[in-house]
């Protein structure tokens, strides 16, 4: 392979200024893959752009998980707009705001149902988002935040089950870079041994009740709570005065997606173990379902059409075209990544000079960095693991720190990162555009990384798991000391 | 691999059944593609379910060629949408409009901005409609025979151009039943060595300046004529007033020539480069479609701003806009692949063919699949729909048969047209009643007698091609169908314009 080093930098630093500066995530995707194929292709256009086409976007979109992925989100797309057009998200928001009927309480309560929903990464942002966007509605709460709340317990939660596709797939790459480096371990034991240590994961999930507890935000989020605010003031009123749908027609279309999720679930677990592929499978039969519960009780309760629903739902399905278009160009971008060595350029750039000591915090900026800038956690720990292991063993630094330090770095990109399609997911979740999704979410994720800088820091002089004890009491204080004095 | 034997054929029967019933495609698809799993998956509903999704549907979805197609119809979706909102392609129909004097001449003129347009189906009836109303009101000149020609001009058109989405969905079809069977063949190739024999598209577009020529009509048509006559005498008419709908302000002409001639000029570049290095391939023909449409779209989006103040965001916004009209077609076709990959999985077509056997003549095979399309269509008022399940079926048991493939497969895309055409319920249809103003039971009833002169010729057209297959019977069928339209004219025919 040819190497492109400081250009294999190049377009995911253009995607993210122009993300930043244009606001619109296609335009700034399509130019960032674009300046790649262009460095792949020795800067001939008319290659650059079929290039393009036929070995990214084409291939990325074929990837079965790729396909399923985009599958089940136009499907969710149909359902949710059912779910609006049936009134059904209304009585559920007001069934439940009568229970949380504070809006640190509905928050709360986002995060826990979050937690819950440990099984997959996208199906949390997808299934919890949907749900809440009403109650949240209901209490006068931006939809950013609720992106926010819903990122968060996506990936950090998943991340730390071990038996979740993310600990499967971590385990496949601690298993290769041992066995690369000669040294015989139980990848299962490593993980676990990992676990006190992936901090990122810790402090981003607890950071959620921490925030929400004093009930103030600051910064962005705070400007995003304002507007909304001031724009929701005029739809208050029509709302009340409609007469509120029977409660059954939210209870049964989630009913069905419960136990059609739970009984696909359920069997693969007891026959051949739960791959991705039958997650998806059984998302898309939950939704499904559910959408046609939905269509009944609406035909029965309003006396619609199943036309009608059909319609309704396929207009949900066009609705989410535009998320699948970034998802497909996001994945395009990761590719064009992959091929120009991104991160091996990034991995290079970490210097053996360095105190083994201090190796895993070098890590996690490197981590962090890579993750941010190809949007892909999951490449950033393939990379990583492969080149930076084999240093940390010949410096001799802790190699279980530093597997923690790839972790929470490529956690902490992923998670701030525009170009991330875990992000992406959370936006289209909650329903607010991508753009302030991200740059709400920013500053909140970066008390959490630095907090996580600290621990690394405190790791490298008092080498405990309880470290992660202190971080969250110090996080705990810290938060509250912001928003004493910035937040509203 | 089993034998399902007599259950193989449920799936496409139950599939045409519903589409029948319910008229509604999609879920027809879906019920025949689910009973198909069932019996797969020996009739436990869990687990045809987890058969139908995992085994079927994502791994269809996943073949290269299949979500290409997806892409390539959504971005085509994108620029027609675009292109219709920025009123360019009404600027150009309206060059038409200025070389008109006489009735004859206002209906060829009719004809050829429906031509013109020959980029969009929908867009066809709803632009060339609205622009000649007020013509045909100042000329006399009954409603129906402007929905009969906007209704002709419009899906005839669009299939017999590759690049469209018809072109594009056709194309996808092919390649699904031929891969199917394990025929090799690229499916552009395929879809070009029909195209002389989609003899109803021809016939059809044919037609009109036959019919006009001879300045006449006759059956309904002429009644029609005679009844608008009367009405405006009478002063009776239900006046669609036509002089309010002037538009505001019609864009310069270059909006909409520059994105097509972009798009030309991409299109055969980059066709061209791979035709001179390493062939042109399917993939190759797709990619270079999605760029042009892309490119074309720039052009679009670039003309706006400059003329009309649009900016660039709410340019991309209309671009998925018009993605998400196409999100029932692309429905459509997931659930065609499903549906066709089972088939495959039950050998249905095998069965079929061996059901058969050798009790048809092979010849006669292409014009049987034509009445079975004509029917389907016309009763389910969908050709996309015809299409989607007919060519499943057809073409393993034209492989087996050892029919002639390529007629089989005009005779799918003919037989579906003819019925759409045709089809009270078919939405192309109701579109042209729509744009002329005029009732559609009387759109409906005035277009039947032409179209079906049409789908006579085509009929015999099938059958001499079963026995002689040479691309230049299309040239006899045409010359046998003039002299019949005017032999019609002169036995019923008369001109009744103008008369009291």
């Amino acid at each position: 392979m040819e190497t492109y080093g400081f250009l294999s930098i190049i377009p995911p630093l253009l995607s993210v200024f122009l993300a930043v500066y244009t606001r619109n995530i296609i335009v700034s995707l399509s130019v960032g893959a674009l300046s790649g194929t262009l460095i792949l292709n020795s800067f001939n256009p008319f290659f650059a752009t079929v290039s393009l086409m036929r070995d990214h976007v084409f291939v990325q979109v074929s990837s079965p998980s790729n396909t399923q992925v985009i599958i089940i989100t136009l499907i969710i797309g149909g359902f949710v707009k059912l779910l609006e057009e049936s009134g059904g998200a209304r009585a559920f928001s007001a069934s439940i705001v009568r229970f949380v009927s504070s809006p640190r309480k509905g928050q709360l309560a986002t995060w826990v149902s979050g937690i819950s929903v440990f099984f997959s990464d996208t199906a949390n942002s997808l299934i919890v988002g949907p749900l809440f966007r009403p109650v949240f509605k209901e209490l006068k709460i931006c939809r950013e935040k609720l992106a926010y709340i819903i990122d968060t317990t996506a990936s950090p939660v998943v991340i730390l089950i071990p038996v979740a596709s993310w600990g499967v797939y971590i385990m496949s790459l601690i298993d290769n870079s041992y066995t690369a480096m000669g040294i015989e371990a139980d990848p299962y034991a490593v993980l676990l041994d990992v676990w006190p240590y992936q901090f990122y994961a810790f402090l981003a999930l607890l950071a959620v009740p921490m925030i929400v507890s004093t009930g103030k935000d600051f910064g962005p989020m705070a400007k995003a709570q304002k507007a909304y605010l001031e724009n929701e003031d005029n739809h208050i009123a029509e709302v009340h005065e409609e007469e509120q749908p029977s409660l059954m027609v939210v209870i049964l279309p989630f009913t069905i997606m419960i136990v059609v999720l739970g009984s696909v679930l359920g069997y693969y677990a007891m026959t051949e173990g739960i791959k991705s592929i039958h997650v998806n499978a059984g998302l898309c039969l939950s939704y499904i379902f559910a959408s046609m519960g939905c269509a009944y009780v609406m035909k029965r309760y309003q006396g619609k059409s199943y036309d009608q629903s059909m319609n309704s739902f396929f207009k949900g399905v066009g609705d989410l075209i535009q998320v699948g278009a970034i998802l497909a160009l996001a994945w395009a971008l990761s590719s064009i990544c992959r091929e120009l060595g991104t991160g091996q350029y990034l991995a290079e750039l970490i210097g053996d000079s360095l105190n083994p000591v201090y190796f895993p915090i070098a890590v996690f900026f490197f981590g962090a960095m890579m993750s941010f800038a190809t949007g892909s956690s999951f490449g950033t720990f393939a990379i990583l693991m492969a080149t930076t292991l084999p240093v940390a063993n010949i410096l001799g630094a802790d190699l279980v720190l530093t597997i923690a330090a790839i972790l929470s770095g490529g956690l902490f990109g992923d998670h701030t990162s525009p170009i991330s399609d875990t992000t992406v997911l959370a936006s289209m979740g909650a329903g607010c555009p991508h753009i302030d999704h991200v740059s709400t979410q920013f500053p909140y994720a970066v008390i959490t990384g630095t907090m996580t800088i600290c621990a690394f820091i405190l790791l490298a002089m008092y080498q405990t798991p309880y470290v992660i004890l202190i971080m969250m009491v110090v996080q705990y204080i810290a938060i509250r000391l912001i928003m004493q004095r910035w937040g509203r | 691999m089993e034998d399902y034997g007599v259950w193989s054929i449920l799936p496409p029967v139950l599939s045409i059944a519903l589409a029948i019933y319910t008229r509604n495609i999609i879920f027809s698809l879906a019920s025949g593609a689910f009973s198909g799993a069932l019996i797969v998956a020996n009739f436990n509903p869990f687990m045809a379910f987890a058969e139908i999704l995992e085994n079927h549907a994502f791994v269809q979805l996943a073949v290269p060629s299949n979500n290409q197609v997806i892409i390539v119809m959504f971005t085509i979706g994108g620029f027609i949408h675009m292109l219709d909102k920025s009123g360019g392609s009404r600027a150009f129909a309206g060059l038409m409009v200025k070389f008109i004097g006489s009735p004859v001449k206002a209906q060829f003129a009719c004809w050829g901005t429906g031509l013109s347009v020959f980029f969009t189906d929908s867009g066809n009836a709803l632009i060339v409609g609205p622009l000649f109303k007020p013509v045909f009101r100042r000329l006399e000149i009954c409603r129906e025979k402007l929905a009969y020609i906007v209704d002709t001009t419009a899906a005839p058109l669009s299939i017999l151009i590759p690049f469209v989405g018809w072109g594009v969905y056709i194309m996808s079809q092919i390649e699904n039943a031929y891969t199917s069977i394990g025929l090799e063949g690229e499916p552009y190739l395929v879809l070009l060595s029909v195209w002389p024999y989609q003899f109803y598209a021809f016939l059809a577009l044919v037609s009109i300046p036959m019919i006009l020529s001879t300045g006449k009509d006759f059956g309904p048509m002429a009644e029609a004529q005679s009844r608008y006559n009367r009405q405006l005498r009478d002063g009776t008419l239900d006046d669609v007033s036509a002089a309010g709908e002037e538009q505001a302000k019609t864009p310069p002409l270059s909006t909409v020539l520059l994105p097509l001639s972009v798009m030309f000029a991409t299109m055969v570049i980059y066709i061209g480069f791979f035709a001179y290095t390493e062939g042109v391939k399917s993939v190759h023909v797709r990619a270079g479609i999605i760029l042009s449409y892309l490119f074309a779209s720039f052009a679009c989006a670039y003309l706006m701003k400059k003329h009309q103040n649009k900016p660039f965001d709410e340019s991309l916004g209309l671009f998925f806009e018009g993605m998400q009209k196409l999100v029932f077609m692309c429905m459509l076709l997931v659930l065609a692949w499903t549906l066709s990959s089972l088939c495959n999985e039950l050998q249905t077509g095998a069965y079929l063919a061996t059901l058969i056997g050798d009790r048809i003549e092979p010849s006669f095979f292409p014009l049987i699949v034509f009445f079975l399309g004509a029917i389907m269509s016309f009763a389910t008022g969908s050709s996309y729909g015809t299409f989607a399940i007919l060519m499943i079926i057809v073409v393993p048991i034209a492989h087996t048969l050892g029919a002639p493939m390529i007629l089989t497969i005009a005779a799918v895309l003919s037989g579906g047209l003819f019925g759409d055409h045709t089809s009270p319920i078919s939405d192309t249809t109701v579109l042209a009643s729509m744009a002329a103003g005029c009732a559609h039971i009387d759109h409906v009833s005035t277009q039947f007698t032409y179209a079906a002169l049409n789908g006579f010729m085509t009929m015999l057209a099938f059958v001499v091609a079963g026995f002689y297959q040479t691309p230049y019977i299309i040239f006899l069928i045409i010359i046998v169908q003039y002299f019949s339209i005017r032999l019609m004219m002169r036995l019923y025919g008369h001109d009744a314009r103008g008369e009291t």
